[in-house]
């Protein structure tokens, strides 16, 4: 067995090891965005839930931006209801509410919620993650 | 009698390895076998770390999910007047407990979430009705905190008010089924709201 033999060897090796690490890390990569994807499913749930929770009349239309949405706040001057939002960081909330109208009545209102994930990394654009529902008038 | 010519070409036929060749193989098996060894290790710490991390999300994540399914189902307790309308959720810091519909039956029951702090390794176990326990999460909750907040605006207009109430959630789940095998912690913190409990309540 020469220098070389064993050299090709090594390198062949070292070949067939880099795959199976590089797998590894795809794995651990994948643990970490299931944590995230909870971190955000639950930020998402907690802004929906309270607006699903509020009676139809009090619950206000349009956009509302990441800084509005903050612990305490009143969504807006037309409607008592205010924000209660935990603390979760590296999330950026948005709300959008909007009125469905049917013979002239708001019936529906349609409530989106966008939850955007910053990364550790500068260059990687956030994860978005969005949950929609629909709001019935019961009376 | 053999000649010297013939003597060096048989040396020349099966030479063996220098001393030089040899001690280049050794060096480079050992490196080779240290760093497959390196790795080996790391990948199988790796790996028990990612499986207690994918047992802690699997559990807090069927924890929180069981939670908010009961309190989609939550009612008010009808023995309690209506001025003490706080009161439909229990908390104590080891206890949350309160009334839910349970539509096999079409009758009210008592959910029952304990936590068990278990010095850094604390449990949650879910009860209904006094019976039919199950435990949701098995030695891995770091910290737990819970608490009842209510809230009650005025309408404007009617005179009268509308109430929210909500449990604050806040948790740290870590695995460590192996000690020194610690999985990635998992924080959450969020707010949730019994909507059918608060739909009753106004």
């Amino acid at each position: 067995m020469t220098l070389v033999e064993i050299l090709v060897a090594v390198a062949l090796l070292s070949a067939v090891m880099i795959p199976v690490l590089f797998s590894f890390t795809a794995g651990s990569r994948g643990l970490a965005m299931s944590a995230e994807d909870l971190t955000v499913h639950t930020a998402a749930i907690e802004l929906l839930e309270q607006v699903m929770a509020a009676p139809f009349d009090l619950v206000p239309t349009g956009t509302f931006a990441n800084d509005r949405i903050r612990d305490g706040r009143p969504f807006s001057p037309a409607t008592p209801l205010r924000f209660h939002i935990s603390d979760v960081p590296g999330i950026e909330r948005k709300l959008e509410i909007a009125e469905v109208m049917k013979d002239g009545r708001v019936c529906l209102k349609k409530v989106t919620v966008t939850i955007a994930l910053s990364s550790a990394d500068a260059k990687t654009p956030p994860r978005l993650f969005s949950l929609k529902c629909l709001l019935a008038r019961e009376n | 009698m053999v000649s010297r010519e013939s003597k060096n070409a048989v040396y020349t036929a099966f030479r063996g390895f220098t001393f030089v060749e040899i001690l280049v193989v050794i060096v480079l098996a050992v490196l080779v076998i240290g760093g497959i060894m390196k790795a080996f290790t790391q990948f199988r710490r790796g790996f028990s770390q990612g499986e207690e991390t994918g047992i802690t999300l699997q559990e807090s994540g069927m924890f929180l999910a069981r939670l908010r399914s009961d309190l989609i189902n939550a009612v008010p307790d009808k023995r309690l007047p209506p001025d003490r309308w706080r009161e439909s959720v229990e908390a104590t810091p080891n206890t949350l407990s309160f009334t839910v519909y349970t539509g096999e039956s079409d009758r009210t029951s008592v959910v029952e979430y304990r936590y068990d702090a278990g010095n850094g390794k604390g449990s949650i176990t879910r009860s209904e009705g006094g019976a039919r326990t199950r435990q949701l999460v098995n030695g891995r909750i770091a910290s737990l905190t819970w608490s009842v907040e209510t809230e009650e605006i005025a309408d404007k207009g009617t005179g009268s008010g509308t109430r929210f109430l909500w449990i604050d959630l806040r948790a740290s789940f870590r695995g460590e089924k192996t000690p020194g095998t610690k999985g990635k912690e998992i924080v959450v913190a969020t707010k949730l709201f019994p909507a059918r409990l608060i739909r009753s309540l106004n």
